[in-house]
């Protein structure tokens, strides 16, 4: 993986896909399981990297 | 056409599988935390570390207005009791209650610890704390007649000396560690007690 595709649009939106992906199955995991993923981790901080790789989306349009 | 989009980029296609691979991974790895297989877990709450990646599995002190707790310092016992809960992601059998402190106690003082047993009698089963090491305490508790609701047991600490109206004295915690045994997977599954 060469640094142009690191930074590359099309990277990033799989990255942002992978956070998006993961945040959804923390969630349903949290709703099966109550504090399975809580204890460990704060879900909120995934939320704020969906959301930052969202707007850098965006403004990347 | 999604197999003509991955025919046109094979690369994305190996990305994709990657973090697929990576969220079952990690799913795996919460699994093996929740599940507990090999029958022993250690939860610790350090008052030193004031970041926190989670919400932890040892809950702060109540009632609040027994504990003296600033921001960024340890808590101070200021009247007794105390009481905490320990979340846990399934039952165990055995538990063992360390903590380590910083005592302005009155020399002799009498420290008990105790896990709740039954939740309509209050009633705690009280063992005094051993001292195992310089300012830290041990006690072992027998789970199987401990009450657990919503995964979570409740411990006490109780300084007797405290109970005395405007007691100059205080115990500060510096860490709480729990040190969990129980059944492991292959007991568990085939009903093997330990």
């Amino acid at each position: 993986m060469d640094l142009k595709f690191l930074l590359s649009r099309l990277f990033i939106k799989e990255v942002f896909y992978f956070l998006v992906c993961l945040w959804l199955v923390f969630i349903v995991l949290e709703v099966i399981f109550p504090n399975i993923i809580l204890v460990y981790f704060n879900i909120n901080y995934l939320f704020l990297l969906v959301f930052g790789f969202s707007i850098f989306l965006l403004i990347k349009k | 056409m999604m197999l003509q989009f991955f025919k046109k980029k094979p690369f994305l296609l190996k990305v994709r599988l990657v973090w697929i691979l990576l969220i079952i991974f990690i799913i795996l790895i919460f699994f093996f935390l929740k599940i507990v297989p090999l029958g022993k877990a250690t939860y610790i709450k350090n008052y030193s570390h004031t970041f926190k990646l989670g919400k932890g599995f040892i809950n702060n002190f109540t009632p609040v207005v027994n504990v003296n707790q600033k921001e960024d310092s340890s808590p101070r016992i200021i009247k007794s009791p105390v009481y905490f809960s320990v979340f846990t992601p399934r039952t165990f059998s055995r538990a063992k209650l360390i903590i380590k402190y910083r005592s302005n106690l009155t020399r002799g003082a009498i420290i008990e610890a105790g896990a709740l047993v039954s939740p309509a009698t209050a009633d705690y089963n009280l063992q005094p704390l051993e001292l195992v090491a310089p300012d830290t305490l041990s006690a072992d508790f027998n789970l199987k007649e401990v009450y657990r609701s919503n995964g979570k047991y409740v411990f006490t600490i109780s300084i007797p000396s405290l109970e005395i109206i405007n007691s100059p004295d205080y115990l500060e915690i510096s860490e709480v560690k729990i040190e969990f045994s129980g059944r492991n997977l292959y007991q568990k599954i085939f009903d093997i007690s330990d």
